[in-house]
């Protein structure tokens, strides 16, 4: 199911690039672009899943050109704001916590929920808000209300956790050997997948040892307008942090599971909107200044929507472990 | 839209209008007709537009005149009485003969081209004072061997691209095929070529255009109010004329440039009575490349080709049938290994085709009829294969039509034209299929889309004074879409699926109809200069979808359906035109307003999938566009050293309510400046120097203005729509075209063997000459740089992220991708 979005996505790019490039040896160079002003949002970035805590990261955006700095990335975190969550029945308010404050022995767990390596969160006040209440944990099936007061403004969002649909099987297929005799393969997986109702999923792995947090590859979100009630298998390739400088990001590895790791498969049910929101997400990063593609914006669930940026998402999740020998 | 009594009421007016200017000539004294064709001696060519004048013998009264039709047809009734007749047409000898009209006289003319003295190479031509006399206005006509004589992009003469160096056409830069005619978008231009709609003007992405320069005859642009025989499209007509292929004896032309060939082979098939011509065009960049292409990418090619061919028989001075037709393809493939791991293959076919069979029928001195079948399709193809899985899409555009034009020259003082066409328009937006291994994913089977569109038009040239003369035309315009169609019916909130409706085939899915007046009025203020005003409203049915930004073959046609309405445009202009020193200097101002409504775009981050189970058209958004401006123009026609100057101050704006939340923007192709210098300097017989230089104002692009995390990502926001503009694009191109003497060369060489002969005291008399002496080929070698003082114009911009934004390392940079450097090239070109 990501197949043909990717082939779709960089039909008119790369197409061209190539038939231009058989004609002439295209030119860049840097240019200077005037700042275009912009209106400062809250940026919203929570999650519930089953029987974890609630959380949310509450920032502002940032100017787009030039250089910033750490106090300015630093100065976008936004402290103590009124955050509550609520299933119906329980309330919780959120509490804040940031990096610096915590004891080291915590980091790798900030680090699976944030996406932010340990280190860096040992040495940038990284911080989160949630709540150690148990009634707020995620439950499969409830409606989960987020309402946030910050800095004067009202915010607020709704997301469910919906039951989790598991695959039938998951396995690595490898697709050529790299120089020192290790396998690279994509990871797979067959899903019957159940007509009648519209259902949306998102993909991420983790590689025990090696992944601080689960990753999505490109094209991680997708619905069931193609395969609605279908028993099939598919494919991703492995996603890699935004700009990562690992090792096996930057050479013939990326995007490959290689043999010896163990991999942990997140499969994710979530909602319409959630799905929007990532798809949405998705072409951004992957269409970010093809000149190709219209301009979009990214479908927040946060309103109200002039305010604010981002999402509050429910995942009901399915995992699945994959030993790659 | 309108009640279908206004139809009646056109139809009333269409008939009375009619019967009145036909009694009214019927009343008049004594009254003959000249008529006939007028075509050029050494080819047999039609002559399109040439001016035929008559004046009284001896009198000092004005000329009275008109011009030959599309096919060299004239007709002209005046008071018995003798006449002094000239026939003027552009780089041809005028011709002159005195006629005494005591009854109906049938004058077939010839023109004969003007030698080297005169000295002329025109690119634009129309008779001397046709930019003061006419009712017409923002009309060009491009004459082809002129245009040769311009800078080559790449050795491949471009008429697309000579058109956009008039003032009112805007070109987008490289890269794209469209051009953009006073503020409209690229499909509102409506390409004719032999009478068949092109729907896609671009090779290799836009860099070349479709038409080959050596199979066209004439070429003619109107970018204002079009006339009434015309209609479908907002903005524009581009008119081109296939050459009919030389009806006196067998000929050939062609080029071999750096990156493509060309062969023309022309000749009667029985003198002066048939002929046929075809031409050919093949890229070969693909073959010079293949070295070049790394390993993994081995299998990729491009290239493109086209043939044009063309067919004319004359059954009878009254009768005369042509038969038209083009085919272009141009062929990507790409192939790696690498990129993904598994072997990715890319493959892109896509192309036009069109045909068109014309009957002119002569009905009687004053009466011509030309009746069209037409066939016209363009296509495009994608395929993708990885691993398992493959993906194909397919979309595109299928017309039959019928068109039936009358001439009507009842006198003088009227030119009526009136007739009737119909198009049925096949639509596949587009056609997906996926498979991995067996399993085939639900793409939503063949979509296609089935509309009739038809009109009916009437139009007057008449001349009410010696200083005033109207155009005043009315078209009247019908179209419906029938099935079989599924209509997805979506919630208001959530935008789901949540019904839809059948039409069997052949219902009625949506209609519409109105009517399209056209006026246009010269007021001749004197000998040298006269005003024009113009007013036309216009209807386009047929759309095209584009989901970038820019024009790409990857862009879809649409009808109008229930849920997309027609374009429609009322457009305003007012001119004055003015000519110095006999003629020798011409010069205009229009300036223009444009009213457009029912434009449409895709939602925003819509993507080419959105119509999968779904209708294509719920992935739009419609909005209003309004364009004004001036154009300036002046105009060298004769001497060594000719040319123009257009400049274009111009806005055009859009409004669309789900697009920059609802505010109004600028275009994204809005030209603030634009200015075109086309000028050729003809030093000797040898040599004729061409330059081109262009100025406009950058084009408006979306930019980021913050970005935010999301799962520890950046992502950015995007700012208002078009909201920064880049940098101005320029660029000079010079060329040489060197013919070398062929006569003195061959004259030089039968002296040599003569000489030699001698020698050997054989008697040259009785011999016979060596073929290479005798050789009929005369060559032209063209020069041409194109940017020549290498400006790097912006193409696109794009972004690109350094450092980690948690070490204070983050930096964004924007970058600009420019694509022609400079560029020289060189093409012999050949005829025989």
């Amino acid at each position: 199911m990501t197949n043909y979005n990717k082939i779709l996505s960089m039909k008119y790019f790369s197409i061209l690039v190539f038939a231009v490039g058989l004609f002439t040896t295209s030119c860049q160079k840097e240019i200077q672009v005037d700042l275009p002003t912009y209106p400062p949002k809250i940026v919203v970035d929570g999650k519930i899943e089953p029987g974890v805590p609630p959380y949310v990261i509450l920032t502002y955006n940032m100017p787009y050109f030039g250089s910033t700095d750490v106090n300015a990335i630093q100065n976008s975190f936004i402290h103590n704001a009124s955050i509550t969550v609520s299933d119906g029945s329980n309330t919780a308010t959120l509490v804040e916590y940031c990096s610096k404050s915590l004891p080291d022995s915590l980091l790798p767990l900030i680090a699976s929920f944030t996406g932010i390596d340990p280190l860096t969160l040992k040495n940038f006040d990284y911080c989160i808000y949630t709540t150690l209440n148990p009634a707020l944990f995620g439950q499969s099936g409830k409606t989960y209300t987020l309402k946030i007061l910050a800095n004067g403004k009202n915010l607020t969002s709704t997301t469910s956790i919906l039951p989790a649909i598991p695959l039938d099987t998951a396995w690595i297929r490898y697709e050529k050997v790299n120089k020192t005799g290790d396998s690279l393969g994509f990871m797979w997986g067959h899903l019957t997948e159940p007509g009648n109702t519209y259902n949306a999923y998102r993909w991420l792995t983790k590689r025990n040892t090696k992944d601080y947090s689960f990753i999505a590859p490109p094209g991680a979100a997708s619905d069931d307008k193609y395969y609605n009630g279908q028993s099939f298998d598919f494919a991703y390739s492995r996603g890699s942090a935004q700009n990562s400088d690992a090792k096996d990001d930057n050479n013939e590895e990326r995007g490959y599971f290689k043999s010896g790791d163990t991999v942990v498969i997140k499969f994710c049910t979530i909602e319409r909107a959630t799905y929007s929101f990532y798809r949405s997400l998705d072409i951004i990063l992957n269409n970010n200044g093809n000149p190709f593609a219209s301009p979009s914006s990214v479908e927040s669930n946060i309103y109200p929507k002039e305010e604010s940026l981002g999402i509050w998402c429910g995942y009901g999740v399915a995992t699945h472990t994959v030993i790659c020998k | 839209m309108f009640r279908l009594s206004t139809f009646k009421i056109v139809v009333l007016i269409f008939f009375g209008y009619f019967i009145i200017t036909n009694s009214k000539t019927a009343s008049a004294q004594k009254k003959f007709t000249l008529s006939g064709f007028i075509k050029e001696e050494a080819t047999g060519e039609y002559s399109i537009g040439a001016s035929v004048y008559l004046k009284k013998s001896g009198a000092e009264e004005k000329k009275l005149g008109t011009t030959t039709n599309q096919y060299g047809f004239y007709s002209i009734t005046l008071e018995q009485g003798t006449y002094n007749l000239t026939v003027s047409y552009v780089g041809f000898e005028d011709y002159n003969k005195e006629i005494k009209l005591e009854k109906d006289i049938r004058l077939n003319m010839q023109m004969k081209e003007k030698g080297y003295l005169a000295n002329e190479v025109e690119i634009l031509g129309v008779r001397p004072d046709e930019n003061i006399k006419s009712t017409e206005m923002g009309v060009m006509t491009l004459d082809m061997e002129q245009v040769k004589q311009l800078p080559a992009f790449m050795g491949e003469t471009d008429i697309l691209k000579t058109i956009q160096l008039l003032p009112g056409v805007q070109s987008a830069g490289e890269g794209n095929a469209g051009f953009y005619v006073r503020g409209g978008g690229p499909d509102q231009n409506l390409v004719l070529l032999d009478e068949a709609v092109v729907y896609n003007t671009g090779h290799l992405f836009g860099f070349f255009s479709v038409f080959n320069g050596d199979a066209i005859k004439n070429v003619e642009l109107i970018k204002g109010n079009m006339p009434a025989q015309y209609g479908g499209r907002l903005s524009s007509v581009l008119d081109i004329s296939m050459k009919d292929g030389n009806s006196q004896k067998f000929h050939g032309e062609g080029g071999i440039g750096i990156i493509s060939s060309r062969i023309t082979l022309e000749g009667p098939i029985k003198k002066d009575t048939s002929s046929f011509i075809v031409s050919a065009r093949r890229t070969y960049a693909d073959v010079l490349a293949q070295p070049f292409i790394k390993s993994g990418s081995k299998g990729s090619a491009y290239y493109f080709y086209d043939l044009n061919t063309k067919l004319n028989y004359r059954i009878s001075d009254k009768h005369r049938i042509f038969l038209s037709g083009y085919f272009g393809r141009d062929v990507f493939r790409y192939s790696n290994n690498k990129t993904f791991g598994s072997a990715f293959k890319v493959d892109i076919p896509w192309g036009n085709a069109t045909t068109s069979l014309r009957w002119n029928y002569l009905i009687n001195k004053k009466l011509f009829v030309n009746t069209t079948a037409i066939f016209s399709d363009y296509q495009f193809e994608f395929g993708a294969t990885q691993s398992e899985f493959e993906f194909r899409l397919f979309s595109g555009i299928r017309d039959w039509s019928g068109k039936l034009d009358f001439s009507y020259y009842p006198n003088t003082k009227n030119k009526i034209k009136f007739g009737s066409n119909y198009i049925w328009h096949t639509f596949t937006p587009s056609h997906a299929s996926a498979k991995s291994g067996d399993v085939q994913f639900d793409l939503g089977g063949i979509v296609k889309l089935y509309a009739h569109e038809a009109a009916l038009y009437f139009s007057d040239e008449y001349e009410i004074s010696n200083r005033l003369k109207v155009n005043a035309g009315i078209r009247y315009s019908y179209f419906q879409q029938v099935g079989p169609f599924k209509r997805y019916v979506k919630s208001t909130v959530g935008n789901l699926v949540t019904d839809s409706i059948l039409f069997n085939k052949g219902d009625k899915v949506a209609e519409y109809h109105g009517p399209e007046p056209r006026l246009s009025a010269r007021f001749e203020l004197n000998k040298n200069s006269s005003i024009k005003a113009g007013f036309a409203q216009n209807y386009q049915y047929v759309h095209l979808a584009s989901i970038s930004s820019v024009s790409l073959p990857t862009d879809v046609w649409m009808p109008s359906t229930s849920s997309i309405r027609p374009q429609f445009s009322i457009q305003y202009a007012l001119g004055y035109f003015r000519n110095f020193k006999e003629d020798m200097f011409e010069t205009s101002v229009e300036v223009y307003y444009k009213d457009m409504r029912n434009m449409l775009d895709y939602k925003e981050g819509s993507l080419p999938d959105d119509n999968v189970n779904d209708n294509v058209d719920n992935a739009f958004t419609y909005g209003r566009g309004w364009s004004y401006g001036a154009e300036f123009f002046v105009k060298k026609r004769t001497g060594k050293f000719n040319g123009w100057v257009g400049y274009t101050l111009s806005w055009s704006w859009r409004q669309f309510d789900s697009i920059n939340l609802g505010s109004n923007f600028l275009a994204k192709y809005d030209r603030r400046h634009d200015v075109s210098v086309a000028l050729t300097y003809n030093l000797n017989k040898k040599w004729t120097f061409g330059s081109v230089f262009v100025f406009a104002t950058g084009n408006n692009a979306t930019l980021p203005v913050s970005w935010y995390f999301i799962e520890g990502q950046m992502v950015p926001e995007y700012g208002k729509r078009n909201d920064y503009q880049m940098a101005p694009y320029h660029r000079l191109d010079l060329s040489a075209t060197y013919t070398p003497d062929k006569q003195k060369k061959l004259a030089h060489k039968k002296q040599k063997w003569e000489e030699k002969m001698a020698k050997k005291r054989i008697d040259t008399k009785d011999l016979e000459m060596p073929k290479r002496i005798n050789s009929k080929v005369q060559g032209s070698w063209n020069f041409s740089i194109f940017n020549a003082y290498n400006r790097h114009n912006p193409f696109f911009i794009f972004f690109e992220t350094n450092g980690d934004p948690f070490a204070g390392t983050l930096n964004v940079k924007a970058m600009q991708v420019s694509l022609f450097p400079i560029l020289p090239s060189v093409t012999w070109n050949f005829k025989f």
